[in-house]
């Protein structure tokens, strides 16, 4: 949640008179020397941090990441010569102004090095933190991009900034050059259970149940977001000490070694060495083989030789070592890291099966050839010929379209009672035998979408109330059968039932879910303070009726135009996925129309048309590339999807949407064998020693506590008639857009009628309690006819959502 | 960071069973003078907001009762223990997702003097060091859609949640499990897992060396784990304990009345073995999709939270959810009320205070405007109770001064310091 406070209509003023958001209001430079700028501007003798390279200098640093950002757009509303700070220390010239740079700069540098308490002013101010608050009001946020580089500026004027960073560290964005930022990857939970069951030997249920995890797009496998806690810890702990017991419990079958006969050191020595290899996906360090050795010693002196294998295990499972995938690699120069040979079998590994390697990709790694290209294909397709290629397929599918939800989410047992667990059960059988089946047979996302088959038990047939399929079953029951539509996966009994209220349909649900999974345009919440209320359930209405009824306010119908009418298309299909001629005593209407796409609007008539305009649509296998990328590299940031995206898709549109192609693009990036690489624009070897990574954008996308991607546009502060203070609230926040709530203060004795001026470009998709006008950058709100005067020490509110 | 304080422990030259007698070494530094104070801190959640005509008591501060039918006429056994608040906003917040983080937050950032923590991790941060666990989170059913704003209620910091523990199996190994076998098999127990937790610190320690800034933060977070870990591998002496929780699907709707019991159950006796002075009990999450079958409604529990007065049987039916609400509040009180203090001197409720918080207030509105709470509990002869408090848009940030204060605490913001400072009146 971002709160900003207001300023001052002098501000808009000021504003006004630079739409370029570029430079102040002074045009005549009558400030005519840049006093004293030259003495303290870093021009590159001594300044340390003038290294060349990638490491700008000062004053570069200075006018790209501190004026340009954020002084120039912000603060020189008010900071400049005739400004309202024009009194304050910091008075800053217009760009351009005689000797605007080295004045600018020196101004801004005394105020970094005046502290109170401790800490710059140059920090403190501008996020109204300073005893003496701020004028202006927060202007800049804490832990963000902006303030970040007045914490760099304040750093390099205090002379403790060096470029020098950890090696690796850095911009590796893939539009600078670079592969990706060298990270780790926590096992996901079902990663970890494939993990543990390999380990044991055996399947079991341990991890499936642990503390949910932070889901990011509906991917509970974001590198990101996946951090451990204290409760996941000690979940860990729990199953490592049952893992132990069950191998100890076949400890001679399992040991390898004997340790009478070959004496109980050298036993424990090759136990650890050999099953650390297996818990670890990679050789031991000769460290923690001496570590694992040492703890091993110190338990079997107390509980035998087994109870120190007992522990030694234990501590193996809980171990970074195993919890952890690293894709940190080895410097290959010039900043760029290689990926070992272990890292690229487990990656490999992990994205097809979803497991650690087996034992034949293990021996690609150890003896190197797996850094081959052909070699790593070679493997690629031989694990997409697995059994187990399935289950990373089927948990894709289940995150895709939220059918993860299909065992838990809420039906009326007195009105569905035909939908028993084993119904549910059998429908996500289903979709994931369907998808094995298109995936395994070359078959192409279109062929998703509009197939005329799937796979079922009788039972479940019988359900759908479709003749049972011929022929043989499978181990699970299940026959392929006529559907006797041609919708594809979206008519599945799991996706219907997963998007449908207790005891309806629901348009609203099933729309969206074809917007935000299918199109990838996420939907923001709906407006505070409108009336809500799900349409009650009416004999009298059908529930097309209903909704349409409900959507017909024209602040609801901005949103609703974009998902009812897609969702009416599922209208055949009731709460509980069956089929239906007639929704009560009312006869269906499932026509809709797909509207706001780039190239996928049109009208169709029931989800068989709606099911061939997605499968035909640029926009839908756009999305499909993406979603995957999310889930395949685990992450929802920029730095990496970019690295992937452009290849991914010219491979998907080459192959004509054949599901399997991805998989192979991908591992055919560079991405997926480094990472790394500076953001240098010099294509010069300069140097030849070690790299100097750092740089002046070394801030990577953080989305480890927001479980969001991207940042949007920077937003400087309100402005606002005299008298009113405004505070404005995001409420949601999506790739593509936000919605905000404004708070409106009349902080004076007599009712003002109000403007509020807010920096901010895009789309207004809908606003509620206020008109607005729109230039390029700016949004001028005034109130509704209800709320335009805002009484003496009021307040009022409105809102909006905008599309970037 | 779990590194300096494991330094710390091992220079003292006291291993972890002597831990419980640290707290003797620790000042009570941030406790402020000033009155009575409550010794432990409890929140209780429901989602999905009310209906304000069927949650409102009638009456004056001390002369009011709960409407038969309203939402909050299970509590009138309880009244007397109560104090009742209604009128306080989310300042700045609205709908679910606002009103989820703002609820215990109060919209704090990392600039605020609360950090952006929850109001159970802000105490929990100042008074948890000496307990086991620093605080305890317990869920029932919050996490079928992962983990995400709508899902979580807790915060370490500004976006960074604290899950609760849904199962409740779990909770007791992690709790009791320990016990089985006896003092000082356990003892052993606890000295070997000490030392597993000793080599993994080397190896997360060691992985932390070879990553960028970028990636640090991960390994920052597994050590603080692994501190608390650590932690939890204290021993509590001379503690009941409760009877092991029955087996079941943590996902089960049908369940959620049993693993609600369960869950107060053991967070009733973790309290009382002063294992945590902090807990909390999400009961799903908002926009739950919860139905209150066990009372025989048909309908999901966010669905009916915006039924509008027309559908007069949705109407009853959320109302009947509610009630169900009030009644697990009831229980949790009730308990902690018949428990006494190790010491004999009172009960648990007595030195207690239990909040029950909601996400919105007019949930017809997806509005976070006049959001009810329910205190339970003294603080310790700090607060009369028995009391009926209405404001008129208050900031909720003032109600979680009160909380703070009423913990010993000295904070006189709590989350977004601009829209009103210090504790709320007649809750000082």
């Amino acid at each position: 949640m971002r709160t900003i406070y207001a300023s001052n209509l002098a501000l808009l003023l000021a504003l006004a008179a630079c739409p370029s958001g570029g430079g102040g209001a002074s045009t005549d430079s009558d400030t005519d020397a840049a006093t004293g700028g030259t003495d303290t501007m870093a021009t590159g003798n001594g300044d340390p941090t003038d290294g060349g390279g990638d490491c700008p200098s000062d004053a570069q640093f200075f006018e790209t990441s501190v004026w340009t950002p954020i002084l120039s757009k912000t603060c020189i509303t008010c900071h400049n010569p005739d400004g309202l700070a024009k009194d304050t220390r910091m008075v800053l010239l217009a760009e351009g102004a005689e000797g605007w740079l080295e004045a600018n700069l020196a101004a801004v540098k005394e105020v970094a090095l005046d502290e109170d308490g401790g800490v710059s002013l140059l920090l403190l101010k501008p996020t109204n933190q300073h005893p003496d608050m701020h004028k202006g009001g927060m202007v800049v946020t804490p832990d963000t991009e902006a303030y970040d580089a007045l914490a760099e500026f304040v750093a390099r004027s205090q002379g403790t900034f060096s470029c020098t960073a950890p090696d690796g560290e850095g911009a590796a964005g893939c539009d600078e050059g670079g592969a990706g930022v060298r990270r780790v990857r926590r096992l996901s939970h079902v990663e970890y259970n494939r993990s543990l069951a390999a380990v044991l030997g055996a399947p079991t249920d341990l991890g499936l149940g642990f503390a949910a995890d932070t889901v990011v797009h509906g991917y509970t496998n974001n590198a990101g977001a996946l951090v451990v806690s204290g409760l996941l810890a000690d979940q860990y702990r729990d199953a490592a000490e049952k893992i132990a017991d069950l191998i100890v419990a076949d400890l001679p079958a399992r040991l390898g070694c004997d340790p009478e006969a070959d004496g109980e050191q050298a036993c424990a020595h090759a136990f650890i060495a050999r099953f650390g290899k297996q818990v670890f996906r990679r050789p031991l360090t000769a460290d923690e083989q001496a570590r694992y050795e040492t703890l091993w010693k110190e338990a079997a002196a107390i509980e035998k030789f087994a109870g120190g294998i007992r522990w030694t295990i234990a501590a193996m499972l809980q171990s970074p070592g195993f919890l952890y995938r690293t894709e940190l690699g080895e410097h290959a120069g010039d900043g760029i890291y290689q990926l070992t040979p272990h890292e690229l079998a487990s990656e490999l590994s992990y994205l097809i099966v979803g497991g650690p390697p087996d034992a034949q990709l293990m021996a690609a790694a150890d003896d190197g050839t797996l850094k081959d290209p052909p070699e790593l294909k070679k493997q690629a397709a031989r694990l997409l010929a697995d059994a187990d290629a399935d289950a990373t397929l089927h948990r894709f599918v289940d995150e895709w379209l939220h059918i993860d939800r299909l065992r838990t989410v809420p039906r009326d047992a007195a009105l569905y009672p035909e939908l028993t667990p084993q119904i549910r059960d059998a429908m996500l059988g289903e979709t994931h035998r369907f998808v094995g089946d298109v995936y395994r047979g070359g078959g192409s996302l279109a062929e998703l979408l509009t197939a005329d088959y799937s796979y079922m038990t009788d039972d479940l047939a019988g359900y759908y109330g479709v003749p049972a399929g011929a022929g043989e079953p499978d181990p699970g029951g299940f026959k392929k059968a006529e559907t006797g539509a041609a919708a594809g996966l979206l008519t599945h009994g799991a996706v219907m039932t997963t998007h449908a209220l207790p005891t309806s349909s629901s348009p609203i649900h099933r729309g969206k879910l074809v917007r935000e999974r299918l199109l990838c345009q996420d939907m923001p919440p709906p407006p505070p303070a409108l009336d809500t209320s799900p349409p009650p359930v009416d004999p009298g209405l059908s529930t097309r009726e209903r909704y349409t009824q409900h959507s017909s306010d024209p602040t609801c119908a901005g949103c609703h135009a974009r998902i009812d009418p897609i969702g009416f298309g599922f209208e055949h299909y009731d709460a509980v996925g069956r089929t239906r001629t007639m929704d009560g005593i009312h006869p269906i209407d499932a026509s809709g129309e797909v509207l706001l796409t780039d190239n996928s609007d049109g009208p169709f008539d029931g989800a068989d048309e709606l099911a061939q305009l997605l499968a035909g649509s640029p926009d839908v296998e756009a999305c499909f590339t993406l979603q995957w990328a999310r889930y395949a590299v685990g992450s929802a940031a920029g730095s990496e999807l970019q690295c992937v995206q452009d290849e991914l898709r010219a491979a998907f549109s080459e192959a004509e949407g054949r599901l399997d192609s991805l998989v192979l693009a991908l591992v055919g990036t560079r991405f997926f064998r480094e990472r790394g690489g500076a953001p240098s624009s010099d294509p010069d070897p300069t140097t030849g020693g070690d790299p100097t990574t750092g740089g002046p954008a070394t801030t990577g996308e953080d989305e480890t506590t927001t479980g969001d991607g991207t940042t949007g546009g920077p937003m400087s502060g309100p402005m606002t008639t005299p008298g009113i203070d405004v505070q404005i609230t995001q409420d949601s926040k999506w790739e593509q857009g936000e919605c905000n709530s404004v708070t409106v203060s009349n902080t004076t004795g007599a009712p003002i009628v109000w403007q509020v001026v807010i920096a901010m470009q895009g789309t207004i998709q809908n606003a509620w309690n206020a008109k607005y006008t729109q230039d390029a950058s700016h949004l001028l709100w005034t109130g509704e006819p209800y709320n335009a005067e805002v009484a003496a020490q009021g307040t009022t509110s409105f809102g909006f959502c905008i599309l970037y | 960071m779990s590194i300096r304080r494991r330094s710390v422990l091992h220079g003292l030259g006291i291993g972890l069973v002597a831990a419980p007698f640290l707290n003797l070494l620790s000042a009570p530094s941030s406790r402020a003078d000033g009155g009575p104070t409550a010794k432990r801190l409890i929140v209780f959640f429901s989602p999905n907001g009310t209906i304000p005509q069927q949650w409102k008591p009638s009456g004056t501060e001390t002369n009011f009762s709960f409407p038969p039918g309203s939402i909050l006429e299970p509590l009138t056994e309880i009244q007397d223990q109560l104090i009742v608040v209604e009128g306080l906003d989310f300042f700045g917040a609205d709908n679910h997702e606002g009103g989820m983080a703002a609820m215990l937050t109060a919209s704090g950032t990392a600039s605020d003097e609360s950090g952006g923590m929850s109001i159970d991790q802000y105490v929990a941060a100042q008074i948890g060091q000496d307990t086991r666990f620093s605080s305890l989170e317990f869920g029932v059913q919050t996490s079928a859609w992962g983990g995400g704003v709508q899902t979580r209620m807790s915060y370490s910091g500004p976006g960074a949640w604290v899950t609760p523990d849904d199962d409740p199996m779990h909770v007791y190994g992690r709790l009791f499990g320990d016990f089985m076998g006896g003092d000082e098999a356990a003892a052993a127990l606890r000295a070997r897992r000490q030392r597993v937790v000793d080599l993994l610190v080397d190896e997360a320690t060691s992985l932390r060396g070879r990553l960028g800034s970028e990636e640090r933060p991960k390994l920052d977070a597994h050590l603080d784990a692994l501190a608390k870990v650590e932690k939890g591998l204290m021993g509590a002496v001379g503690c009941g304990l409760p009877d092991a929780p029955m087996g079941g699907g943590t996902q089960d709707n049908a369940n959620f009345p049993n693993i609600t019991a369960a869950q107060i159950d053991m967070m009733v006796a973790a309290l009382a073995c002063d294992m945590t002075r902090v807990a909390s009990l999400q009961l799903s999450h908002t926009v739950s999709p919860t139905v209150c079958s066990w009372l025989g409604v048909s309908e999901g529990h966010h669905s009916l939270s915006h039924i509008d007065d027309s559908n007069v049987a949705g109407v009853a039916q959320f109302v009947e959810c509610e009630r169900w609400m009030a009644e697990q509040f009831k229980y949790l009180v009730q308990k902690l009320a018949m428990t006494p203090e190790a010491d004999m001197q009172g009960s648990m409720l007595d030195n207690s205070v239990v909040v029950w918080a909601k996400e919105m207030g007019d949930s017809r509105l997806h509005t976070c405007s006049g959001v009810p709470f329910v205190i339970a509990g003294g603080a310790g002869g700090r607060w009369q109770t028995g009391r009926y408090l209405k404001f008129a848009g208050e900031s909720h940030g003032k109600l979680m001064v009160s909380l703070c204060q009423a913990m010993g605490l000295s904070n006189e913001t709590f989350g977004n310091s601009m829209v009103g400072n210090g504790p709320l009146p007649s809750l000082v």
